[in-house]
C-alpha cells in the first residue's frame, strides 16, 4: 500500500472512512512510522480544534440571557383579536350607553308612558338609518385600523420568515377594508328626516332603499324596495319585492314579487301583488280592486279582505271581514269571521273555534268547499318525545354545534384539554366550586347592574356566564371523552375525544326522570373545571414571574 | 408541570450551549442571539415532537444547525454555499500541500480560536459541526446536503487553511 493521502489522514482520525479502508491502514501504519506520525499530528491537531472550540464559551455569551419569547401562533392571533373586538366593544358600549342614550334615557323611563310600540320601532329605525351607515363606517374603520395596527405589531415584533406570507396577506386585506367603499353599488340608498318621493317619471334600476318621516314612491323601481318611515305611500310599480315598515302604509302600485310590511294600518288599495302578500298590524285590508297572486298572510287586529287571494288567506285575528274572492282554502286564527254579501271562497274555511256562532255568513256568501270548525285543543297531549324525529333532530343540532364549538374552545384554550377532575372530596370540591360560581356570577352581576357605571361590566359578566355554562358540559365531555379512550389509540385525537364525550353527555342528559339532575350536575361539575384551571393557570403566571 | 414551565427551564439550562454553537456557525453574536431565539421558538412550537428518550440537546442542536445553515444559505451570493466536491478537491491537491508549521505547533489556542473565525462559511460550518457538535459525517452530509466524501474534503480544505493562516501569523508575529 502507498504512503496514505492527507485526505486519508484526516478521515481516520475522524473515524469517517468505512470498514475495510481503517483495516487496511491500520495494517499499513504498523509497518510505516512516517504515516503513523502524519496520524498524530492530525490527531493532535483535531484535539486542539476541538479545545479551541469549546473555550470561549462563557466569554462569547451577553451578559443578559434575553426572555425567552413565545412564538405568538395563529391561536394567539386569534385571541388577540378576540381580546381587541371585546375591547372595542366595550368601549363603543361605554361610551354611548353612559354618555349617550342611557343617562337621558334612565330619566324620562320613569316619567313616560310606555309609548306606543310601532312610532318607538320607526323612531329607532328612523334613527339607525339617517346614522347607522356612518355609525358602521365608523366600526368597521375602527377594526380595520385596530387589525392593521396589530398586524403590523406583529410584524415589527414577533414576525418570523415562515408566517411573513400570512401577515402580509392579513396586511393586504386589513388595508383593502380600509380602503374598498362601502357597498353602495347595486343599492340605492335615500335618507331624510322629512320625505323622499320619487316623482311619477322617475326610474330606479337598483334596489331602493328608503328611510323617512313620509315615503312616497310614485315612480317605478326595477329592483326591490325597501321602506322606512312614519307614513308609506307606494303608487307606482315595483318590479322586485316590497318591504314597508312604517305607521301607515299605502300600497296603490303594482308589485312584481312579493310584499311584506309591518304597520299599524296596512292599506292595499287598486294594488296588485304578484307574489305573496304577509301584513302585520293593528288593521290590515286589502281593497276590493286587488289581487294578490298567491298565499295572503295576515297577523291582525281587524283584517278587513274585499279584494282577490289567487290562493290561500291565512288570517291570525280579532275580526276578519271577508267579502272578496279567495281561490283556495281560508284559514281563520280568529275570534269572528263575518263573510259578508260578496265573499267566494271556492275551497274550504277552516275556522279555528268551536263557537258556531262566532261565523256570521251572509246569505249571498259563497263557500265552495266545507265548512270546518276546529276546537282548540285545550291542553296539548303529552307527547312522548323520544318518538318524535324533531327531538333527534334537535339533538343532532345540539351534538354539532357544541362540536364545533368545542373545537374553536379547545383550539383557543388548550388549557381546558388538560382539564382533570380528583375523585372522591376532590370531584366535590369541583362540584362545590362550580355550584358556587353558577349561583353567584349572576347575583354579582345585577348588584352591579344597579349601579350605572356597572352596567356594562354587568353585561359583559352574565354573557360570559352564559358562556361559561354552555362551555361547562363541552369541557366536561372532552374530559369523559379521555377518560372513555384513555386506552385506545385515539386518547390523543381531540376530535375523538370530544365526540365521543359529547354523545355520551347528550345521552345522559337526555335520559328519562333523571336526565335533568345528571344535566345540572354535569354542569355544576363543567363549571368547576373551567374555574378551577383558570384559577390554576394565573396561579402559574404568578409562579413563573416569580 | 405544563410544557410552558419544562421549556423554561430547557430554556435556561440550554441557552448558553445553543447560543455558543449559533456563534461559531453563522460567526456573529449578534445574528447568533437571533438565530438562538429562533431555534428555541422553532423547538416550542414543534415540542410535542420531540422523543424524550433522545437527550434534548441533539434534538436542538440539529434545529440550530438547520436554522444557520438556511441563515448562511440566505446571505450567501453563491449558490451553492459549499462549492463543487470536484472543485474543492482539486484545491486539496494543488495548494499548501506540505505546509510544515502544524497547528500543533501553535501554542496560542486564541490565535486557533481567531483563525477558525476567519475560515470562510463553507470551511468553518463543518468544522464546527464535526468537532464542536459532535455530527458524524453522514449527520453532516444530511445537514449540508452534500455528499459524505465532500464533507472529508471540506473538512480537510479547513485544517489547510488553518494551517495556512497560522503559519502566516507566526510570521508575521517573528518580524520585527
Amino acid at each position: 500500500m502507498n504512503h496514505l493521502t492527507d485526505l486519508q489522514c484526516s478521515m481516520y482520525v475522524d473515524e469517517a472512512l468505512e470498514h475495510a479502508d481503517v483495516e487496511a491502514i491500520t495494517r499499513h501504519l504498523e509497518s510505516c512510522s512516517d504515516c503513523q506520525t502524519r496520524i498524530n499530528e492530525f490527531a493532535e491537531e483535531k484535539r486542539l480544534i476541538r479545545v479551541a472550540l469549546t473555550v470561549e464559551d462563557s466569554v462569547v455569551v451577553p451578559g443578559v440571557m434575553p426572555e425567552f419569547k413565545k412564538p405568538l401562533g395563529l391561536r394567539e392571533f386569534a385571541i388577540a383579536n378576540v381580546v381587541t373586538g371585546l375591547l372595542v366593544w366595550l368601549a363603543q358600549f361605554v361610551w354611548k350607553a353612559l354618555f349617550g342614550e342611557l343617562v337621558i334615557t334612565a330619566f324620562s323611563w320613569f316619567s313616560v308612558p310606555v309609548p306606543d310600540v310601532y312610532g318607538l320601532v320607526v323612531d329607532t329605525a328612523l334613527l339607525y338609518f339617517q346614522e347607522g351607515t356612518t355609525m358602521i363606517d365608523t366600526y368597521l374603520g375602527f377594526i380595520a385600523i385596530v387589525l392593521f395596527i396589530t398586524t403590523l405589531t406583529w410584524l415589527a415584533f414577533f414576525h418570523r420568515r415562515s408566517r411573513i406570507t400570512l401577515s402580509v396577506g392579513l396586511l393586504i386585506v386589513c388595508c383593502g377594508s380600509l380602503l374598498t367603499p362601502s357597498p353602495a353599488t347595486a343599492l340605492e340608498l335615500k335618507r331624510s328626516k322629512t320625505t323622499v318621493s320619487i316623482s311619477e317619471n322617475e326610474t330606479i334600476d337598483d334596489t331602493l332603499i328608503i328611510a323617512a318621516e313620509t315615503v312616497v314612491v310614485d315612480g317605478n323601481v326595477n329592483g326591490d324596495l325597501v321602506a322606512f318611515g312614519r307614513r308609506i305611500v307606494v303608487n307606482g310599480s315595483v318590479k322586485g319585492n316590497l318591504l314597508t315598515f312604517g305607521e301607515s302604509v299605502t300600497v296603490r302600485g303594482q308589485i312584481g314579487g312579493s310584499s311584506i310590511g309591518g304597520a299599524q294600518t296596512i292599506e292595499l288599495r287598486n294594488a296588485v301583488v304578484t307574489g305573496d302578500f304577509w301584513g302585520a298590524g293593528e288593521s290590515v285590508s286589502i281593497g276590493p280592486e286587488v289581487r294578490i297572486g298567491r298565499n295572503a298572510t295576515v297577523g291582525t287586529e281587524r283584517a278587513i279582505i274585499d279584494g282577490d287571494i289567487g290562493r290561500d288567506l291565512v288570517a291570525f285575528a280579532e275580526t276578519i271581514d271577508v267579502s272578496g274572492s279567495i281561490d283556495e282554502d281560508v284559514e281563520a286564527f280568529s275570534k269572528r269571521v263575518n263573510l259578508l254579501g260578496a265573499a267566494n271562497i271556492r275551497g274550504n274555511l277552516r275556522f279555528r273555534s268551536g263557537d258556531e256562532e262566532k261565523l256570521h255568513r251572509s246569505s249571498t256568501a259563497i263557500v265552495g268547499g266545507e265548512i270546518e270548525f276546529l276546537t282548540m285543543p285545550t291542553k296539548y297531549k303529552a307527547e312522548n318525545r323520544y318518538l318524535t324525529g324533531g327531538f333527534y333532530l334537535r339533538q343532532l343540532f345540539r351534538l354539532v354545534s357544541a362540536f364545533v364549538f368545542g373545537i374553536a374552545l379547545l383550539w383557543l384554550v388548550p388549557t381546558l384539554r388538560g382539564v382533570t377532575i380528583e375523585g372522591g372530596t376532590g370531584g366535590l370540591k369541583t362540584a362545590g366550586i362550580g355550584l358556587v360560581a353558577l349561583i353567584s356570577l349572576p347575583t354579582i352581576m345585577v348588584l352591579l347592574a344597579i349601579t350605572l357605571i356597572g352596567l356594562p361590566i354587568s353585561v359583559l359578566g352574565i354573557f360570559a356566564w352564559i358562556g361559561i355554562i354552555y362551555a361547562a358540559k363541552i369541557v366536561l365531555a372532552s374530559l369523559i371523552g379521555q377518560l372513555l379512550l384513555a386506552e385506545s389509540t385515539y386518547a390523543d385525537n381531540l376530535y375523538i375525544t370530544l365526540l365521543a364525550g359529547l354523545l355520551t353527555v347528550i345521552v345522559a342528559v337526555n335520559i328519562p326522570a333523571i336526565g335533568g339532575v345528571i344535566s345540572f350536575l354535569l354542569t355544576i361539575v363543567g363549571i368547576g373545571l373551567i374555574i378551577q384551571s383558570i384559577l390554576e393557570y394565573t396561579l402559574n403566571l404568578d409562579i413563573n414571574r416569580g | 408541570m405544563t410544557v410552558n414551565v419544562a421549556f423554561k427551564i430547557l430554556y435556561k439550562e440550554y441557552y448558553v450551549r445553543v447560543f455558543g454553537l449559533c456563534r461559531r456557525l453563522l460567526n456573529s453574536a449578534p445574528l447568533a442571539e437571533d438565530a438562538t431565539q429562533e431555534t428555541f421558538m422553532r423547538a416550542y412550537r414543534n415540542f410535542d415532537r420531540y422523543d424524550s428518550s433522545q437527550p434534548f440537546w441533539q434534538w436542538i442542536a440539529s434545529i440550530a444547525n438547520n436554522h444557520c445553515v438556511d441563515v448562511l444559505r440566505r446571505r450567501s451570493r453563491v449558490t451553492r454555499l459549499f462549492g463543487e466536491e470536484q472543485q474543492e478537491t482539486e484545491l486539496l491537491e494543488s495548494k499548501d500541500k506540505h505546509i510544515t508549521t502544524l497547528i500543533a505547533d501553535v501554542e496560542d489556542s486564541d490565535a486557533l480560536t481567531s483563525a477558525i473565525d476567519q475560515l470562510p462559511d463553507k470551511y468553518r460550518v463543518p468544522i464546527v459541526l464535526a468537532y464542536f457538535n459532535d455530527r458524524t459525517y453522514e449527520q453532516i452530509a444530511e445537514d449540508l446536503s452534500i455528499s459524505r466524501n465532500h464533507v472529508g474534503v471540506l473538512l480537510l480544505r479547513a485544517k489547510q487553511q488553518l494551517r495556512t493562516s497560522l503559519a502566516d501569523e507566526g510570521m508575521r508575529e517573528f518580524r520585527p
